[in-house]
């Protein structure tokens, strides 16, 4: 070992020390929570350019993780970005289930409490929101722009898994694929959830090398970069917060759209009735990470052949997380959303 | 994860009662398989960083690590990615989760004998007002109500 990497090494260890616990706050963009129901709360971000007359966007996440990887660091904000460009930025909120919520399903996330938001929006506002999913947060969104789709102007479905079985390859679809249903369900019965410690640690053990990479090499790479390590910092602030996913949607999401692939199917059905992704008729942008391990392009790219609404793609050289905070992607993907939402067929849906 | 796992001693509730049973047996010797599996892998890995650095000049760290991590993504990702892991970690999964059942049923028993709601009957309540509660917001929703 040579004494200038050492003393890299213990430099990189004595940073990490010394960083100021507000270098690692995210999701700092100013906002306010405008309505609340039960631990789910919709918040709307303080604008900081003159409206350009766009429809409004709400952002929703999915029960895996926090909202705050839309607006991780001021530099690499999705939401700013957004904000910049005059667009009227709304926020869903799941909170932080715990065992009261376990037999939450997606019908209370969808029809529930994503449905309220987007009627409250559509009444303060005076414009039907697009909204923008985010993973589990584009099924959310895809399945009400099937149930109700007259109730939104439409849809940007960032890294969404459509057909779970699209990549045969795939590591989460393989994982799921790997066990019974029967044991999946008895093990989320047990776990009550899935807690967000374990969730970590599943996606961690997809690619193992990739870890031993990002905490040894990563890390040293950010000696003497005080904004890399920032960085570095709030994106573990973020995977440490991993929420636990409340059980009977865990189940939903592991077993009936992982396992058995409904939703692709045409069978996935949410109080009583069935989501038939064809029903949609609101525009849909893509938003595709073409290095995504965890929602391949093709698992993504599913829903285009189903759809007879107006469909375009966005397809970014980044992985799972990168298509919102890699330097590479920085900007691209709000700008594609806000671009999109220019389009006269979200404008002309926007319109109540 | 490690919850699930657990041994059945680490129960506060069940002691040792479930630590001979049949299905602590199996979970012991599932994760001592799965865990023969991984140790392997490690030693693949180990070996040829070795064989390497044998051959070669001394490395600087970051050069070390690059090359564990060379090693780490043929064999690590290698395996996790293999028929074998995932039929490996399936069978810890179904194990402990019989394991899970059994320490179940057994403080369902000692619930019983003491006059206490089992844990099914506090999630059939708690089910009961989860669908109470959607179909109120159903209703509120039909009426137009926020």
């Amino acid at each position: 070992m040579s004494a200038g990497a050492a003393a890299d090494f213990w430099r990189v260890a004595a940073a990490l020390a010394r960083a100021p616990e507000a270098d690692s706050r995210i999701a700092a963009a100013p906002k306010t929570r405008v309505m609340r129901r039960d631990k789910a709360s919709l918040w709307r971000y303080r604008p900081t350019a003159p409206d350009a007359g766009l429809a409004p966007l709400l952002i929703v996440h999915g029960l895996v993780g926090r909202p705050g990887i839309v607006d991780l660091d001021p530099e690499r904000s999705v939401v700013r970005a957004l904000l910049a460009r005059g667009v009227d930025v709304w926020r869903a909120d799941w909170g932080a289930p715990d065992r009261n919520d376990r037999f939450l399903r997606f019908e209370d996330y969808v029809l529930d409490y994503l449905g309220g938001f987007v009627a409250a929006i559509t009444a303060r506002a005076g414009r039907r929101p697009a909204l923008m999913g985010v993973c589990e947060g584009g099924v959310f969104c895809a399945c009400l722009g099937a149930l109700a789709p007259a109730s939104v102007a439409g849809l940007a479905l960032c890294v969404t898994p459509i057909d779970c079985h699209a990549s045969p390859d795939a590591p989460l679809a393989r994982l799921a694929r790997s066990i019974p249903p029967q044991t999946l369900s008895a093990m989320i019965d047990a776990l009550e959830g899935l807690p967000g410690g374990a969730l970590g640690a599943v996606f961690q053990g997809l690619t193992p090398a990739r870890s031993l990479e990002k905490y040894s090499l990563g890390l040293l790479a950010t000696e003497g970069r005080p904004e890399r390590l920032a960085h570095f910092l709030r994106m573990e602030r973020w995977l440490a917060d991993r929420p636990h996913h409340p059980q009977e949607a865990a189940k939903q999401l592991v077993i009936e759209l992982y396992h058995e692939n409904r939703l692709a199917r045409g069978c996935f059905m949410l109080d009583g009735r069935t989501v038939d992704l064809g029903a949609i008729t609101a525009p849909v942008l893509s938003v595709i990470g073409l290095r995504d391990h965890l929602v391949p392009p093709p698992c993504a790219r599913a829903l285009a052949p189903m759809l007879r609404a107006p469909w375009r793609e966005l397809a970014l050289d980044a992985g799972h997380i990168g298509v919102f905070v890699s330097r590479r992607a920085r900007g691209v993907a709000a700008a594609g959303v806000a671009d999109w939402l220019g389009d006269q067929a979200v404008r002309a849906a926007s319109r109540v | 994860m490690r919850r699930l796992i657990a041994a059945p001693e680490a129960s506060p509730l069940i002691g040792g009662a479930l630590a001979g049973s049949p299905e602590a047996r199996a979970l012991s010797q599932a994760i001592a398989s799965h865990r023969a599996l991984v140790g392997a892998a490690f030693q693949r890995m180990a070996q040829k960083v070795t064989r390497d650095a044998a051959t070669d000049a001394p490395l600087t760290l970051l050069a070390a690590q690059a090359r564990w991590i060379a090693a780490a993504h043929a064999e690590l990702d290698a395996l996790h990615a293999s028929d074998a892991f995932l039929a490996s970690q399936a069978k810890v999964v179904a194990a402990a989760v019989a394991l899970r059942a059994a320490e179940a049923a057994a403080a369902a028993a000692w619930c019983v004998a003491h006059a206490l709601p089992t844990r099914a009957e506090v999630d059939d309540l708690a089910r009961t007002v989860a669908a109470l509660r959607r179909e109120l917001r159903a209703l509120k929703r039909d009426l137009g109500k926020p």
